[in-house]
């Protein structure tokens, strides 16, 4: 990748943007004059790209907004907030991953069905849990301090965590039994690979003379894998997206990291087909933004 | 006149326990009953594996905004504290008064020596997450985050997290007071890449 030009980032197609408010259609920030801005801290697209599912933790609830509606839906969660990750399921059912736990337990995942009534609530099975992801099994979370994706439902119930330990993966599971793995070693190099049945499908060696630092997203789309890292120095930072076609780098571009308020670690980015989509805000308040992984 | 009197003495005291009990249900007794002014203990040394065991001694003990005093029993004994006020007296540090206790420094700035800070002393130390930032004091230094180790940490203007582990996908384990409604404990956090936040190191590491 040689040296990051920043100051190039696209900002996308905005599709969703709601104001920092207590309103009907505002997200909230959380209270605290102490506290750093946290607010709207992840997002979902449903598999059809038609549903976009903002998480408005600091008000309990997600907003829902669909296809050209002017407004969103407000769903009432009974979650407890605090930068908490969401997943959506194909049939609107929600998985929020609360990252605060009780004394000496685990942060928790909670289950609900798309008008909001809660259908289950699990523990994981490690200390820290980083982010919740559908997979066509069910969701998953990355849990540290293994760093292994658990599954943390199955055959339609929720899997307790001693379930969850038994089938962690290294691999976060893509579909049709293959899984990516990711490794950002130093400061400027990403291993990626996809593996199926055990055995390394195929890899990439991508590096930088910019620091590189979260890689947010690293999923297939068709025959190709997308990889959204932070590229970063000691002023700036930016996403850079890269679509790796065959063993080639097939495109790449930027992103702004636009972090007014604090979002979840590893929820900032997510892929439907071929539309990547990214949660962003200002001072004025949160947004997604799309970006068209076909389009030149 | 004299049915008055009673009435007079009666709404005193009512009003008297109203106060009494907000003033309980507002400002905890965590630090009126449990907390001292201990002077330090000087020590030789101190290494990252010593610091990150004082930090665990932490978590799970709550956050008090412009605190740093805590036990070491599991839980938050004064959970709940109102978010917009630093004198609640309540459990934990906030997040540079947890820095300064877990890296052991001095209330004197241009002492660069290691401090043995009791955990139920309580101290919240001269440095602010910005001050922190700019490396103000003479043990602390700003350095490239490439380059942040185990209980190095990461600055703003708000906020201060220390470095718990490294996540094979760039993320840090980062140990933090984070707030009120979190309380310390260790979460996934992207601070390192955020130009938001500066790489800050205590200097004179043994191991």
């Amino acid at each position: 990748m040689g040296s990051h030009v920043f100051g190039t980032a696209d900002p996308g197609e905005r599709v969703v943007f709601a104001r920092w408010g207590d309103g009907p259609r505002d997200v909230g920030l959380e209270p605290g004059r102490s506290l750093p801005a946290i607010g709207a801290s992840a997002f979902d697209v449903t598999d059809d790209g038609k549903v976009v599912v903002l998480l408005d933790e600091a008000h309990r609830r997600a907003l829902r907004f669909e296809g050209h509606e002017p407004a969103p839906t407000s769903v009432s969660l009974a979650i407890d907030g605090r930068l908490a990750d969401l997943a959506t399921d194909t049939d609107g059912s929600m998985y929020v991953l609360e990252s605060a736990a009780a004394p000496g337990r685990t942060p928790l995942v909670r289950w609900f069905d798309r008008a909001g009534r809660e259908l289950g609530v699990v523990e994981t099975a490690e200390r820290t849990p980083a982010e919740i992801r559908s997979s066509s099994d069910g969701p998953v979370v990355l849990q540290h301090p293994s760093h292994q994706w658990m599954p943390v439902a199955d055959g339609g119930a929720l899997s307790p965590p001693r379930a969850q330990a038994r089938k962690a993966a290294v691999g976060r599971p893509v579909g049709a039994g293959r899984q990516v793995v990711v490794l950002r070693r130093g400061a400027g190099e990403i291993l990626a690979a996809i593996l199926a049945g055990g055995r390394v499908q195929r890899s990439w060696r991508i590096r930088s003379d910019t620091p590189l630092g979260d890689v947010q997203l690293a999923e297939p789309a068709g025959n190709r894998l997308v990889i959204v890292s932070r590229v970063f120095t000691h002023a700036t930072d930016e996403f850079t997206v890269l679509v790796l076609d065959g063993h080639r780098l097939g495109r790449q571009f930027s992103t702004p990291s636009d972090e007014w308020a604090e979002a979840a670690p590893l929820g900032r980015f997510r892929l439907v087909g071929h539309d990547l989509y990214r949660l962003g805000s200002n001072a004025s308040g949160a947004f997604v933004a799309r970006y068209d992984l076909e389009m030149p | 006149m004299s049915g008055a009197r009673p009435f007079a003495v009666s709404l005193a005291v009512t009003l008297g326990l109203a106060l009494v009990g907000a003033t309980a249900a507002y400002h905890t007794r965590f630090v009126a009953d449990n907390c001292n002014a201990a002077a330090p203990t000087p020590t030789s040394y101190i290494t990252r594996d010593g610091s990150a065991t004082v930090a665990l001694r932490a978590r799970f003990e709550g956050y008090q905004w412009a605190g740093g005093c805590w036990n070491d029993n599991d839980r938050d004994d004064s959970p709940n504290d109102p978010h917009e006020d630093p004198a609640t007296g309540g459990e934990g540090g906030d997040c540079s008064g947890f820095t300064f206790k877990v890296w052991r420094e001095s209330l004197d700035q241009s002492d660069s020596g290691f401090q043995q800070w009791g955990m139920l002393r309580n101290v919240h130390g001269p440095y602010t997450a910005a001050a922190f930032k700019a490396g103000a004091g003479a043990p602390n230094i700003t350095v490239s985050k490439s380059a942040l180790t185990k209980m190095d940490a990461l600055a703003s203007d708000g906020h201060i997290g220390l470095i718990y582990a490294t996540n094979p996908d760039g993320t840090d384990q980062i140990i933090e007071a984070k707030g009120e409604d979190y309380g310390t404990n260790i979460w996934t956090r992207t601070y390192r890449g955020s130009s938001s936040y500066t790489g800050v190191r205590r200097t004179g590491w043994s191991a």
